[in-house]
């Protein structure tokens, strides 16, 4: 029996020496929000934002980048952030040159090209991403902040950057407010518009500092 | 995996049963030694994953160097967990986010026990200190993502008991009840572990 002890410890330990997995089951499988901001940024001094009319698509495609544009779900996810600016203070303005925040919006469909970058979100590889030259004569972009999450599929991208100093190519477009938000797909795959309405008015109910 | 697990316990469970019934007659397998392989239930005492669980067990070893006074070996292993309704969690100063969760707390220690028994029968209670490390495994589940910290600390386990040999096959049946407390510290989904403790008690198989 001696001899046999030892076996048998180590045959129940090995056997069952392993984390037991909680029930993830419980969780509610709902959208989740996550929000990062630049803490040297006084949104207080902003006044106008500007929103481009259409949502980049973010894909696998390889020639040209793709637009959500007039669809149901570009409508819905634009009117929300609007909302949510117009909210917390700010007022929309249609130019471009004039406006003090820029608010880029991205629909991540897949993420086939994404990978890690030291010091740069994940989305800075893609080659179709917003180009800062978009909003002016900037010589590259900067987020104050690091981001550290992961990505998925369905998902939304809305950033903020900062327009209220003078385009310079010597200078970078500074992004001081970012909200990533996912787990917005139905079973079929299809954006879920009910919970991209709730996760966008969450993005700016946590960003309690987005305030004029 | 837990069917691999469920039918591996069980596995192990029977050899186990059949090795000790098949002993020629005794009342302890070693009047020098004990073993035990025992399950545990777990009550803990931290703000992390506090849930009460019986997803755990405990092995002990250990030779007698006086009829009273025994030194050994332990290792023992439990999980406990804690659901998070939604809220927001501040990850930084900079950074929130908005979500429900499942944390996990893997508790793994290990060392040496000094044991005083008590009574030297078929009844053998005792009264021991447990002293180690501890690995412990602080995790949360969320949307589809995890987030997690291993962290090692001092751990000590005062623990009372009594082993009971009824018969003549040398084996017997084991119980016990224990505090424990650890110095480890870690911090997930920006809530900290700190110096867990727990309560619980064991029952198994004593050799």
């Amino acid at each position: 029996m001696k001899k046999i002890l030892p076996f048998i410890f180590a045959g129940a330990l090995l056997a069952t020496a392993c984390e037991k997995l909680p029930d993830t089951d419980k969780l509610d499988n709902d959208y989740l929000v996550y929000t990062n901001y630049d803490d040297d940024t006084d949104f207080k001094k902003f006044s106008t934002f500007y929103v481009p009319d259409s949502v980049l698509i973010i894909d696998n495609s390889s020639n040209k980048p793709k637009y959500l544009y007039g669809t149901p779900a570009s409508d819905i996810i634009i009117a929300n952030y609007v909302s949510g600016m117009e909210k917390a203070g700010f007022v929309r303005t249609t130019d471009k040159e004039s406006a003090d925040l820029g608010l880029q919006i991205s629909y991540i469909e897949d993420t086939y090209r994404f990978r890690y970058f030291n010091n740069y979100p994940w989305w800075y590889g893609y080659p179709w991403y917003w180009n800062f030259g978009y909003w002016g004569n900037w010589g590259g972009w900067y987020w104050p902040y690091n981001i550290t999450y992961s990505y998925s599929t369905g998902s939304i991208l809305g950033e903020l950057v900062d327009l209220s100093d003078t385009p310079s190519t010597s200078k970078t477009l500074r992004v001081v407010w970012t909200s990533y938000i996912t787990g917005l797909l139905n079973n079929n795959g299809s954006l879920n518009t009910t919970y991209v309405q709730k996760a966008i008015d969450q993005a700016f109910a946590q960003s309690t500092y987005l305030k004029k | 995996m837990k069917t691999l697990k469920k039918y591996t316990l069980r596995l192990a469970a029977a050899a186990a049963l059949i090795v000790g019934f098949s002993l020629p007659a005794n009342s302890q397998v070693s009047l020098d030694a004990y073993y035990n392989v025992d399950w545990q239930l777990n009550i803990p005492s931290n703000n992390y994953a506090d849930k009460v669980s019986g997803w755990g067990m405990n092995f002990d070893a250990g030779w007698y160097l006086t009829p009273d006074i025994a030194i050994g070996t332990f290792l023992n292993y439990h999980t406990n967990s804690k659901y998070i309704d939604r809220a927001v969690v501040n990850l930084s100063d900079e950074t929130a986010v908005f979500t429900d969760q499942q944390r996990s707390l893997y508790q793994l220690p290990f060392g040496v026990t000094a044991l005083y028994r008590i009574i030297e029968s078929d009844w053998q209670p005792y009264v021991a200190m447990k002293l180690g490390a501890e690995y412990a495994y602080t995790s949360s589940y969320y949307n589809i993502y995890k987030s997690s910290e291993n962290s090692w600390g001092f751990y000590m386990s005062p623990e009372i008991g009594v082993r009971w040999y009824p018969w003549a096959n040398g084996m017997g049946l084991h119980a016990a009840a224990y505090y424990s407390f650890s110095t480890n510290k870690a911090t997930v989904m920006g809530s900290e572990l700190k110096n867990p403790s727990n309560f619980g008690f064991r029952l198994g198989l004593a050799f």
